[in-house]
């Protein structure tokens, strides 16, 4: 009774987190936009066709995802190969580029595929979601007992087989888990589609944007809103129903069972390594070339012009005030994303309450338009005036990415089986003994690749900064938006080189968190 | 684990706290400052709100909300507790929509304006020797299949724009049949003018391959090469002219500074400070050119569309130019 009490009394933080930012700004565009026709907007032929296409369009990238992401993963955080470290960098780079610069990086394609701009749609969201798959499903793979697999492979089990009986089935909580990412990622997509689609693909969230910022026509953008929420709710609904069985994983102090390349995973191999060049390594390749490219001929001089305001005192700040400030943002959004999310994850793990696993996952559904127009409704005056701090965006984008946090934890905690659990529990161990001694240390590698996320996310988001970072408090993807969205030859060079910059600090983040990973293990083994 | 979280609690509160306080702080004080909001595109420079400040006390903050249309939207949603005082950058096609609305106290003040235009890479057509377009009656001529670039006239103020020029020009039918000619001669169309501009002209630094595209009639004056000349020009047949404007809100704490502000727009300094800052025109007549606006970017003599009632013939249009472009 008292530990149940206590455990509410827990809820209480992540629960005030989400009524107070997400579910108050929500409400009040939904109740601005309500109306009693509303059953009659979701007939009109146009919206049916922009929720069709969201709901496919987005299956089919997850479908896309997994099945290219499962063979890199294995490569890469089951084999051990020169380069193997900075692939795994490159390939969560387009996660935090604007979708403008993707836009760019992918010209070369989408000149080549000119006239099938759907697929164009579900390559750029591949190349954006791609390292979601991979290293949430990796750094499950990486802990995998590499006993398991012997024990199976001398019980008679081969090759297919004893993937699809046993590791698919150890993977299955991390796989449904980046799934259902991935899902969500794909059918809350809104500039990809808005940019490559030329405004004439039409998906829920491009038609609640030109709803919102062009007709004013509030009743469209809610009625899509709520049928974003519903879409969450369905998409969880299925994910528990084919991802909850938890799986006994026999825990090894190995924390990574690297292997060197074998003969036989030489088809995978090259499979992977084709796709991560043809998909990653030139585009961004070919932006980087802009970048250092001035008249034809090799030149620093955008870089020269970060420290500047751009041509005729373009921006407010300049880029490296920008970087700056996205990089206080992504500090602060990640720790509060980090310290909700755990202890959300935490308390899911326990109570197993499906309504309030949905509801941490709602955030991530919603449109960030429909968020930040609720914002500017709600928090304009008393009683909470938070329009008017830099606060409002790393909180916002803490929102935004607690569900990413709560799913890779969560995921990460019910990988470990209840066996565990109980049997310290038998040996009495209270909770926190348990979360100090046995999951946190063996969850560790997920709750580096959640804070990893979490920071890039926060760096690389643009709907809600574009909508509510005022002036100085530009972020480096805003600062970008506006260099490009002039003609001229300097601002370009110097988008492009922002660009860079952007790619030189995911590569750097994501290398030192490697590097952290690597030491500690070696320190392990000694 | 009970310490351990209820720290996590203590400081997810206590940031809530704190960003409540520092928003406090942060509010617009009467009379001594005044907040105006304005499009993405406005650029005004220190050294101009300090002049304003020391002329009359009163020290301006500014806030972006996005393109004219998300901001007039907002201006709207949030007219009771208005995010402002003044706004400049409501431009006619929203003009509109804000004063259906009552978002604006007494009349919209016009500050500057830009023309619509399409332009075309002089050296594209030099090294094909083929003639350049002289109006945009040509694009829809064979030898200038898939040439042009346009936006989105559903999610661009300049795709807007240009469809509003056709119709000005071919009739308030005949542009359909202008526009099912554009796309039967292979008319690209993109979302946003970042992407037609900088991925698919060739003209621009982006190096794409349509040598043609939507843009204004300043944009040749940004891409002056080595020798001294433009890489583009502009069109300057069929320009739909778009003007911007400034206005005191409604609900706003400070009317007197925001009237005030909205005056020293107004001004010779701000006026002359347009072209090199935002590239647009001064709606002051008598304020000079700079010298490469002179030679590369000359107004147009004789816009089109200036007769068109956009805010209510805006769904209409684009309803046919979508039935046109989904089909």
């Amino acid at each position: 009774m008292v530990r149940h009490l206590r455990r509410l009394a827990l809820w209480i933080a992540p629960s005030v987190f989400v009524a107070v930012l997400f579910i108050w700004p929500m409400a009040g565009i939904l109740v601005a936009g309500f109306d009693p026709s509303w059953l009659e907007l979701l007939g009109k032929a146009q919206l049916l066709q922009a929720i069709w296409f969201t709901v496919w369009q987005a299956l089919v990238s997850t479908i896309l995802c997994l099945a290219i992401g499962l063979p890199i993963s294995f490569v890469l955080y089951r084999r051990q190969f020169f380069g193997s470290k900075f692939l795994r960098s490159v390939l969560v780079v387009p996660f935090v580029l604007p979708s403008i610069v993707v836009a760019i990086a992918l010209t070369d394609l989408r000149n080549l595929l000119a006239d099938s701009t759907i697929l164009v749609i579900l390559i750029a969201h591949l190349f954006l979601n791609l390292s979601l798959v991979v290293r949430v499903v990796g750094t499950a793979w990486a802990v995998l007992d590499r006993e398991t697999d012997e024990a199976a492979e001398v019980d008679g089990a081969t090759g297919f087989r004893k993937f699809v009986f046993v590791t698919l089935a150890q993977l299955r909580p991390s796989i449904i888990s980046s799934a259902a990412l991935v899902f969500l990622f794909c059918a809350t997509s809104f500039a990809i589609v808005l940019t490559i689609g030329g405004g004439e693909v039409q998906s829920i969230e491009t038609a609640i944007y030109v709803a919102l910022t062009q007709r004013l026509d509030l009743q469209t953008a809610a009625v899509l809103a709520l049928v974003q929420t519903l879409i969450t709710v369905l998409a969880f609904a299925l994910t528990r129903k084919f991802g909850n069985t938890s799986f006994a994983v026999e825990l090894t102090s190995e924390a990574e069972a690297f292997t060197k390349v074998r003969k036989r995973d030489l088809p995978t191999l090259f499979f992977s390594l084709a796709t991560i060049f043809l998909l990653f390594v030139l585009p961004l390749g070919a932006l980087i070339v802009k970048a250092f490219t001035k008249a034809g001929q090799f030149s620093l001089a955008a870089f020269e012009g970060l420290s500047g305001y751009g041509a005729r005192n373009l921006l407010d700040i300049t880029v490296f005030e920008a970087a700056a400030n996205s990089a206080r943002n992504a500090v602060v959004a990640a720790s509060i994303a980090m310290a909700v999310g755990v202890l959300t994850a935490w308390l899911l793990a326990r109570t197993k309450n499906r309504w309030a696993e949905v509801l941490f996952m709602l955030p991530l559904g919603v449109s960030t338009v429909v968020l930040g127009f609720g914002y500017l409704v709600t928090f304009g005056g008393e009683p909470l005036p938070l329009r008017q701090s830099w606060l409002v965006v790393p909180l916002v984008q803490a929102l935004i990415t607690t569900p990413l946090v709560v799913r890779i934890v969560y995921a990460a905690i019910a990988s470990l089986g209840e066996n565990t659990r109980e049997a310290a529990v038998n040996a009495g161990a209270d909770s926190w003994q348990i979360w100090k001694f046995i999951e946190t240390p063996s969850i560790k590698p997920a709750l580096a690749t959640a804070f990893g996320f979490a920071l890039l996310s926060s760096l690389g988001e643009f709907g809600s900064s574009a909508l509510l970072a005022y002036s100085d408090q530009a972020t480096l993807p805003v600062v970008l938006m506006r260099l490009i969205s002039r003609p001229g030859e300097q601002n370009y060079s110097m988008a492009m080189a922002a660009s860079v910059l952007l790619i030189l600090i995911v590569v750097i983040l994501v290398s030192a968190s490697e590097l952290i990973r690597t030491r500690r293990r070696r320190s392990l083994d000694a | 684990m009970q310490k351990l979280f209820r720290n996590l609690a203590i400081l997810v509160i206590s940031i809530f706290v704190a960003s409540t306080l520092s928003s406090c702080s942060g509010a617009t004080e009467a009379s001594k400052e005044i907040t105006v909001v304005v499009h993405d595109s406005v650029i005004i420079s220190d050294a101009l709100l300090g002049e304003f400040e020391s002329q009359t006390g009163t020290s301006v903050k500014i806030i972006r909300a996005g393109d004219a249309g998300a901001m007039t939207n907002k201006l709207v949603l949030t007219k009771d507790q208005p995010i402002a005082d003044a706004v400049y950058g409501i431009d006619n096609i929203f003009a509109g929509v804000a004063k259906a609305n009552n978002v604006i106290d007494g009349k919209l003040t016009a500050i500057n304006y830009g023309d619509v235009c399409m332009n075309y890479d002089r050296l594209w057509f030099a090294k094909n020797e083929q003639a350049a377009p002289e109006t945009i009656k040509d694009l829809v001529k064979p030898e200038f299949n898939g040439l042009t670039v346009v936006q989105n006239p559903n999610t661009s103020s300049s795709g807007l724009a240009f469809l509003a020029a056709t119709v000005s020009v071919f009739g308030q039918t005949e542009y359909k049949t202008y526009w099912q000619q554009l796309k039967e001669n292979n008319v690209k169309v993109t979302a946003g003018w970042e992407d037609a501009y900088f991925t698919d002209f060739s003209g621009s630094s982006g190096k794409g391959a349509y040598p043609i595209v939507l843009s204004y009639s300043s944009s040749p004056a940004a891409e002056v090469r080595e020798d001294g000349r433009s890489q583009t020009e502009a069109l300057l047949d069929s320009c739909y002219r778009q003007t911007e404007f400034a206005g005191v809100l409604t609900k706003a704490k400070n009317k007197v500074g925001a009237e005030k502000f909205v005056q020293f727009l107004l001004s010779n300094s701000f006026q002359s400070s347009l072209p090199e800052s935002m590239y647009v025109y001064p709606i002051v007549p008598t304020i000079a050119l700079p010298e490469a606006w002179q030679q590369f970017a000359p107004v147009t003599t004789r816009p089109v569309g200036g007769e068109l009632d956009l805010n209510a013939n805006r769904e209409q249009w684009l309803k046919a130019w979508s039935d046109i472009f989904a089909g």
